[in-house]
């Protein structure tokens, strides 16, 4: 059966008035969660990973996905309005959408980067759509070697480059998600480690507390920290202009193909995502701009790029995920753990055993389009209103959704405690300026490096070079060493820098 | 945190993170003696040699090779620090300045209470609530809805402003939120509260 025939069969599938509905549901509270500062579409994630761990399956990814297309948007509502970004994504467009909302232009700014979100979805989609397939027939030809070297790749890549300091924290988060992802029962041999004596911990550190613990506590705890007032710019525009919305958006198509490559291109990098992919698409209109000056002062050019580049990473983020079982993006990172939890093994061998999967995130995902769009619509004149919640009244329930997500997968006490622990040790890591990203992806792909790495030393013998005699493996390997040492290298230029300036 | 503050916290970083590497280096070692961790009196000469032979399967190795990644990152992250001007003091003059000065910060007392309330919430609150307020057969969730009540208005009263009409509405958000929960997530949704 051909791509396109499997998407339409999982269309129609979907057309169902309750998967709408729900999705519509999701997809508008995935665009408030954006906007609401403190709250990301990683932490909505992995919250309702515990909480709709129940539901029937269809309706569990309907929501997944609807949350996430949405809250990658609506982290641009703040932006504009507070000058806050709802998520880190939406950063890059608080630099030209805030000045435009200071100079009465708010409406069509919202507009745009509502535009702007759509057509990037829809080119990550039907990248998804065309890339997937393919690049999962390719995994086929992985053994452990290649899985060994890619999961290593992902998690160095990741730590080097979603990095809140220097890229040698990014490592250390990595190797610290390494090694919690070794506490329990190895799969080869059944022996436990690290336990402690703590029986629980004989059956690992649980996924999805983890993540809770690392993406929501930290923000609960920060949330409180603030208690700072917000002005809240007006979402009508006070300078009478006529939105020409088609025609601003047929200017910028240059910016919008640009910005869409390089979305997709950095979503499909291993734990990068978003954030980097949005940053990267405003840094390139900047650079690429027949009015560079312009930027930084409120340019339409400057919120579409970042916009289009963080809503077609989704697309891009999801193409490793599903076919190499390597996430693209912290949000793609959680939820591969919730597929995991539901049974659904991603990797080269979905293409056989479930093949018709990635065609049914792929309509998900069309569909989160769509109803992003009406969410979107509807929702923005109460965000004025829903942006007055004060955080003292937000946080404690995030909260209490977070114990009752932590508490839903696997019903243990001990799973809540994980939570807090982690929560509190992400907090004091977020102070020390290290990115939760790394430690994720390194919890999700230990037992994929560990299995693979020994199974192939088992294979070779001991013989070490099994790991660069195999191409692709030696590719992933030369990646890896290239990224590190220009990461230092260019991490040493930087620091020669403002010496060479002070002299 | 300035960048000074944040070098310093590095050097200590690094002291846990080393501490760190040396108990895993010390728990791979045991793995790879005696994978499954039984007395040593009772393993045999001859299976800590097939362990030693066979390494490359040792749940151990990974571990070993991790910690001293580790290890490296921990030296390179001391010596980040200290070229860049952090110093460690442990004289007990420069500690107590150090505990004084963190005290007078807001959110060193916003990060003790919101742990103690969150512990206290999981640990105590649930369990006693569980205990002593399970009257309804029917609603299992209600000492679930209680207790959260009772940590959702807690929190909110803290940190809000102390006027009646503010704790009038944390203490409506608080009940509406937890009636909410239990039975959303409870009751319709059918999802085990603890």
């Amino acid at each position: 059966m051909s791509n396109l025939t499997m998407l339409f069969g999982e269309f129609l599938k979907l057309m169902d008035i309750w998967i709408l509905l729900v999705l519509f549901g999701a997809t508008m509270m995935g665009v408030i969660i954006g906007a609401l500062p403190g709250l990301s579409a990683t932490m909505g994630i992995a919250i309702l990973t515990g909480l709709t761990y129940q539901f029937p399956l269809e309706y569990t990814f309907t929501i997944l996905m609807g949350v996430y297309v949405g809250a990658i948007y609506g982290g641009s509502i703040s932006a504009i309005l507070l000058n806050i970004p709802g998520t880190a994504s939406a950063a890059a467009t608080a630099l030209e959408g805030h000045p435009l909302a200071l100079q009465g232009h708010a409406e069509t700014a919202i507009k745009l980067t509502r535009a702007a979100s759509i057509i990037g979805s829809f080119i990550g989609v039907v990248t998804l759509t065309l890339i997937t397939p393919p690049l999962a027939k390719i995994a086929l030809m992985f053994t452990s070697p290649e899985y060994f070297m890619l999961a290593l790749f992902g998690v160095m890549i990741c730590g080097s480059i979603v990095t809140m300091d220097i890229p040698l924290k990014g490592w250390i988060g990595a190797i610290l998600g390494l090694l919690i992802s070794c506490i329990g029962m190895d799969k080869l041999m059944g022996a436990s480690r690290f336990d402690m004596g703590v029986t629980e911990l004989m059956s690992g550190v649980a996924l999805v507390p983890a993540m809770i613990g690392f993406y929501a506590i930290p923000e609960v705890i920060k949330g409180f920290s603030k208690n700072e007032s917000l002005t809240i710019n007006k979402l009508e525009n006070t300078i009478k202009e006529k939105v020409k919305l088609f025609s601003n958006l047929w200017r910028n198509m240059r910016v919008i193909i640009q910005s869409s490559f390089i979305g997709v291109g950095i979503g499909a990098l291993p734990g990068v995502g978003e954030d980097v992919a949005a940053w990267v698409a405003y840094g390139a209109a900047k650079k690429t701009s027949k009015h560079p000056e312009k930027f930084g002062t409120g340019c339409y050019e400057g919120v579409i790029a970042p916009e289009v580049g963080n809503n077609s990473a989704i697309g891009g983020a999801l193409i490793p995920m599903l076919t190499l079982a390597v996430p693209g993006s912290p949000p793609a990172a959680v939820l591969l753990g919730a597929l995991m939890i539901h049974n659904i093994r991603p990797g080269p061998m979905i293409m056989r055993d479930n093949p018709e999967f990635i065609y049914h995130i792929a309509a998900l995902l069309f569909l989160s389009v769509v109803t992003l769009w009406l969410a979107a619509t509807i929702i923005a004149k109460p965000m004025t209103l829903i942006l007055k919640v004060p955080t003292v009244y937000l946080m404690p329930i995030v909260a209490a959704l977070s114990i009752v997500g932590a508490y839903a997968i696997n019903n243990r006490f001990f799973d809540i405690g994980v939570t807090l622990v982690f929560g509190l040790l992400g907090y004091f890591l977020d102070k020390m300026k290290y990115s939760p990203a790394p430690i994720v992806l390194g919890i999700i792909l230990g037992s994929m490096i560990d299995e693979n790495f020994r199974r192939s030393l088992m294979v070779s013998r001991g013989d070490l070079s099994i790991f660069i005699t195999h191409p692709i493996s030696a590719f992933f390997f030369a990646v890896i060493i290239f990224t590190l040492v220009s990461t230092v290298l260019k991490k040493k230029k930087t620091s020669k820098l403002p010496e060479a300036t002070s002299e | 945190m300035d960048k000074l503050s944040l070098r310093k916290a590095d050097l200590v970083f690094s002291i846990v993170l080393m501490g760190l590497s040396v108990y895993v280096l010390v728990e791979s070692f045991k793995l790879f003696i005696n994978p499954f961790g039984r007395d040593l009196e009772k393993v045999s000469g001859d299976e800590i040699k097939a362990s030693l032979i066979n390494w490359i399967q040792s749940p151990g190795l990974l571990p070993a090779i991790l910690a001293c990644f580790l290890m490296l990152c921990a030296i390179l992250l001391i010596v980040n620090a200290l070229r860049e001007g952090a110093r460690l003091n442990f004289s007990i003059k420069a500690i107590i300045e150090k505990l004084t000065n963190l005290s007078k910060i807001r959110e060193f007392y916003v990060v003790i209470i919101v742990t103690i309330l969150l512990f206290g919430y999981v640990f105590f609150l649930i369990p006693f609530c569980r205990a002593n307020l399970n009257y309804f057969y029917k609603f299992q969730g209600f000492p679930f809805m209680i207790a959260t009540f009772i940590f959702l208005f807690i929190m909110m009263a803290i940190s809000n402003q102390k006027t009646i009409r503010k704790m009038f509405i944390s203490f409506l958000i608080a009940a509406i939120a937890s009636g909410l929960i239990t039975y959303g997530f409870g009751v319709m949704a059918m999802i085990p509260l603890p």
